[in-house]
């Protein structure tokens, strides 16, 4: 029914035209397609507007004005109260009156009464009207409950009352008052962004607690169950006890040699730092025990396993919070309700002053701007001729190439740094020398990292995209570069590893030659984290305190036109939201080789708001362009998820392909670290070991992919099914409009003609009447048959 | 301070009054307090004589958020009880309790919908729209062409029933279909 009535509908279009030009000439002439009867409703045609039952419901009934959607859920349960008789056309009722509660109705109980009550505030009534119905409700006669109800009704009330008396103690919200600020004067968009920093913040936050109280504080209290000791006599046999040993003695030697060098050595995360339990290599191999009990901890085990669920819960969470923001993106479809979407939902009534107010409207505007020129743009694509497609395409490949290029030469300076680093590392002694070596790849990637994004910025511009898919590109390969440079950071240092260290590892040596440093290679890697982080961030503060904050405070002075398009900088959120990302990544990816970085990367966090907030305030202007989806949370996540399997491969690929240190850390000893869980495994019951076994095996894997197979592809088809239900429902929708708009028509015109024709002879009247209403109804009787109906009904 | 004290001003709320404000709003005690503070600090001396004083419009524009917003003005029309403009503290706690994050969607889009209805009709008519167009674009002009198509791109994406106009029906569907509408 859908299809057909399509092209029909213009010919009804044409009709209804006629119809109206004919009989109202004082209407506006020439209705456009589209205008219906926007400003020409003639006044009959008002108070037939008036007593539709969809117009009465935002009049009295009760003597109290209700909310038209409740009236429509309250009309299911009152129908008795709610008499709408359209009797008398061009009437219009207001007043409708009924008593409260009808005779033959029961008589409300408490539970009814009460909800009613909560139900006041989602009245739009003025404050006085709900009063009086929250008195006259209070003081109406109700029926008391028994027993079971009674104590239901009593421990709701009771539960309300204390979570308000909680939610007023307990409203204690981290940066509160910063947080109201950016809102005040930046808008949502922005504030997003503070509460994604928050959210991380509060994931490392329950990281670091779990480490905490799991791995570091066992390790910490309980003292192991027996140690091994070197025996010089039988050393291949005890090899790993005396590599320890040696290694603990070398490096407390180191301990402590001034306190410049203990500055540098806590930047470095050496000397002193090195055996805390900030690293891998402070833990113990053993199980635990607590003296005098038989508690006992297995440590390694703990270890892994802690890991691994901080692990996944951290996933879990990321793609909960991904998959909430993406309901919205779906639901507003981006492109299918853009233009409703800015323009009812793009003032934040939090704006505070008139100053962020007018950014805010040079934003919407300029957003406006932005969809009429991408439609423009479309248009102009379809128009596009031959050769300018040519041209731009030879130009998008072009800029690919170069970026692709460029990607490449970061990796590989990186690559040449850190070999030229760790050989100069080997060499060099303690002191200035020996910092700069090895701050040198940190320092490298940071800076990589501001130019290249620099660089990219410019270059997408070249591109000619839209800027929705100019941002998304150019996040997306900023992305790609933060990781690739951790990533390239971290294989070079594996290959030169395995290449020199680990080939050559006789079976009663500690370590190859040449690779004293590298003894315990975990920790190294715990160590390169560490620096990746602080310089990262002391970059950025460096860079936002002593190089744009000083540019900001010459623009304000001197107001120069070319300085504030060279220099002035909008607070661009991608670019920030990288920064963060960033750091995350470096936290998930050095939690297995140093068990306190999330706390660190919470520190950073915490520190990284203040930082941004000074950037946002005092440093930036509030961006211009806000695109929507940029600024859901739920974006930000996805960036997550992406630089999170990044990670997680990088630690997956280091735990595979190289043995644990011989002289360090939990596994020492140990061919994999996964020999630890397999041992603990086959001590385990028969029944229990199968069970886990059956986990790794084929039979489990192929069933589980096809159930997820077929899991997917239900979803998917119902999704469909749901999107051609919305689509029919729409048509419905708009073919009923037709349809009121046709009936009302007609009873006017009937209504009118009665009226004044009053004194001739009715049948004339009838007669064309009725050809005339025939000829229309045949028309509305394709969409309903409601109208032949009536026009045999209004004769 | 909110207790009923034993000082004979009048500009401190009743016990009993708050815990009515919190069965007829979303707000909590504290909030409450905090809000008849800012009513107060308005209009300090006419606040002190009566709590419930009844606040010229232009006084209300006082309000910081109020002042910057564009819509500022049909606001406290809206939540007036004379419908004039002026408001009581209890429309201003009215308006607050709205306007916060408490409120569910279908109370705000109620009330947006009144807010952006400029000539009262009941329906967002194409003048409305424009009028709605220009106040949140304010200094920056936006040509007759360019309106006439946003209103006709409006139009197409929300209008269902073709009339030219939004009834509040289409205007909750469009509401519940756009997420950035928190205010």
């Amino acid at each position: 029914m859908a299809r057909r009535s399509r092209p029909q509908t213009s010919t009804w279009e044409e009709a209804r035209g006629e119809f109206y030009q004919e009989h109202f000439p004082s209407s506006q002439a020439g209705l456009e397609a589209d205008d219906g009867l926007s400003g020409g409703v003639s006044s009959s045609q008002a108070q037939l507007l008036n007593i539709l039952p969809s117009r009465q419901l935002l009049h009295t009934v009760d003597g109290v004005t209700m909310s038209r959607g409740q009236m429509t859920r309250t009309l299911g349960k009152r129908r008795s109260t709610l008499t709408v008789r359209p009797s008398q056309l061009g009437q219009s009722q207001t007043d409708v009156d009924h008593p409260a509660v009808l005779p033959d109705q029961e008589i409300p109980d408490e539970q009814q009464i009460w909800d009613q009550i909560q139900a006041i505030k989602a009245m739009p009534i003025p404050m006085d009207k709900k009063r009086e119905r929250k008195n006259k409700l209070l003081n109406s006669p109700t029926f008391r409950m028994q027993g079971m109800q009674r104590f239901h009704l009593t421990r709701q009330k009771f539960w309300s009352r204390f979570k308000d008396a909680m939610v007023d103690i307990f409203s204690f919200e981290l940066w509160h008052d910063s947080l109201r600020l950016i809102e005040g004067n930046f808008g949502t968009g922005v504030l997003s962004y503070f509460h994604y920093i928050k959210k991380v913040m509060y994931m490392n936050l329950a990281m670091f607690a779990a480490m905490l109280l799991l791995v570091v504080l066992p390790n910490a209290l309980l003292p192991p169950s027996h140690t091994e000791h070197c025996d010089d006599d039988d050393r291949p046999a005890t090899i790993t006890a005396c590599c320890h040993e040696e290694y603990v003695a070398n490096v407390t030697a180191m301990r402590w040699r001034g306190v410049a060098q203990a500055f540098m050595d806590f930047l470095q995360g050496q000397g002193y730092m090195e055996l805390t339990p900030l690293f891998y290599g402070y833990y113990e191999n053993e199980i635990l025990v607590a003296p005098h009990t038989s508690i006992y901890y297995n440590l390694p085990l703990a270890y892994v396993l802690v890991t691994l669920v901080c692990l996944l819960l951290c996933l879990v969470y990321v793609v909960i919070h991904t998959a909430h923001g993406f309901q919205d993106a779906i639901l507003s479809r981006g492109k299918f309700y853009q233009y409703c979407n800015v323009i009812f939902s793009a003032w934040d009534f939090c704006i505070d002053n008139v100053s962020s107010a007018e950014y805010k409207q040079k934003a919407v505007f300029n957003e406006l701007k932005g969809y009429l020129e991408t439609d423009q743009y479309e248009a102009e694509r379809r128009n596009r001729s031959q050769m300018d497609t040519v041209q731009l395409y030879v130009v998008r490949t072009v800029t690919n190439i170069i970026v692709t290029v460029i990607l490449i030469i970061s990796g590989v300076i990186i690559y040449f740094v850190v070999q030229y680093s760790l050989v100069n590392v080997e060499n060099a002694d303690s002191g200035i020398e020996l910092y700069i070596y090895q701050y040198l790849p940190p320092f490298t990637v940071s800076g990589l990292n501001i130019v290249v994004t620099m660089f990219m910025y410019h270059i997408v511009t070249l591109e000619r995209y839209t800027p929705q898919v100019q941002v998304t590109l150019t996040l997306l390969r900023t992305v790609f570069l933060r990781v690739a440079s951790i990533a390239v950071l971290m294989y070079s240092f594996f290959v030169k590893y395995k290449a020199q260290c680990e080939g050559r590892l006789d079976p009663d040596a500690c370590y190859a030659d040449g690779c004293q440093r590298n003894a315990c290679w975990e920790t190294v890697v715990g160590q390169m984290c560490w620096r990746l982080m602080l310089t990262d961030f002391a970059a950025l503060a460096g860079l936002n305190i002593f190089v744009y904050f000083p540019l900001r405070i010459f623009i304000d002075h001197f107001p120069a036109a070319w300085l504030r398009t060279l220099f002035l900088q909008e607070f661009e959120i991608p670019r920030h939201v990288l920064d963060v990302v960033y750091n995350q990544a470096l936290c998930w990816l050095g939690v297995f080789f140093s068990p306190l970085l999330p706390g660190v990367a919470a520190l950073l966090c915490f520190l990284f708001f203040y930082l941004k907030r000074f950037t946002c305030i005092r440093v930036c202007t509030p961006p211009t362009l806000s695109l929507h989806s940029i600024r859901s949370s739920a974006f930000y996540m996805l960036v997550s998820l992406f630089s999170f399997f990044a990670s997680l491969l990088i630690v997956v690929f280091s735990l595979a392909e190289i043995r644990p240190s011989r002289s360090c850390g939990p596994y020492r000893g140990l061919d994999t670290m996964w020999r630890e869980i397999q041992k603990t495994v086959d001590e385990l019951p028969a029944w229990l070991r199968n069970f886990f076994y059956y986990f790794g095996s084929a039979g489990f894997a192929v069933p589980l992919v096809i159930i997820l197979l077929l899991a997917m592809y239900y979803y998917s088809a119902i999704a469909a099914a749901n999107k051609h239900m919305i689509e029919v429902l729409k048509e419905q929708l708009v073919l009923e409009g037709h349809d009121k708009q046709f009936l009302l028509g007609k009873l006017n015109e009937l209504n009118s003609l009665t009226r004044s024709r009053l004194g001739e002879r009715r049948e004339n009247v009838v007669g064309e009447r009725m050809t005339e209403g025939v000829h229309f109804a045949e028309m509305g009787s394709r969409s309903s048959s409601d109208a032949q109906v009536v026009t045999h009904q209004g004769l | 301070m909110g207790q009923g004290s034993s000082k004979q001003q009048e500009d401190f709320l009743t016990e009993e009054e708050i815990e009515d404000y919190q069965d007829l709003t979303y707000f909590t005690r504290q909030e409450i307090i905090v809000a008849h503070k800012k009513f107060k600090a308005l209009a300090p001396d006419i606040v002190s004589e009566n709590r419930n004083a009844r606040l010229e419009m232009s006084v209300m524009l006082n309000y910081p958020e109020l002042r910057a917003n564009p819509f500022g003005d049909r606001i406290c029309k809206v939540f007036s009880s004379l419908q004039d403009g002026s408001c009581t503290f209890e429309d201003f706690l009215d308006m607050m309790s709205v306007l916060s994050v408490h409120a569910p969607k279908t109370v705000k889009s109620e009330y947006a919908f009144r807010i952006f209805d400029f000539d009262n009709d009941d329906m967002i008519g194409r003048e409305d729209l424009r009028e709605l167009i220009n106040r949140l674009t304010a200094p920056q002009r936006i040509t007759e062409m360019e309106m006439m198509q946003l209103i006709q791109n409006i139009n197409n994406e929300s209008d269902l029933d073709d009339d030219g106009m939004l009834s509040f029906a289409e205007f909750e569907h469009i509401i519940s279909k756009c997420p950035d509408f928190t205010e």
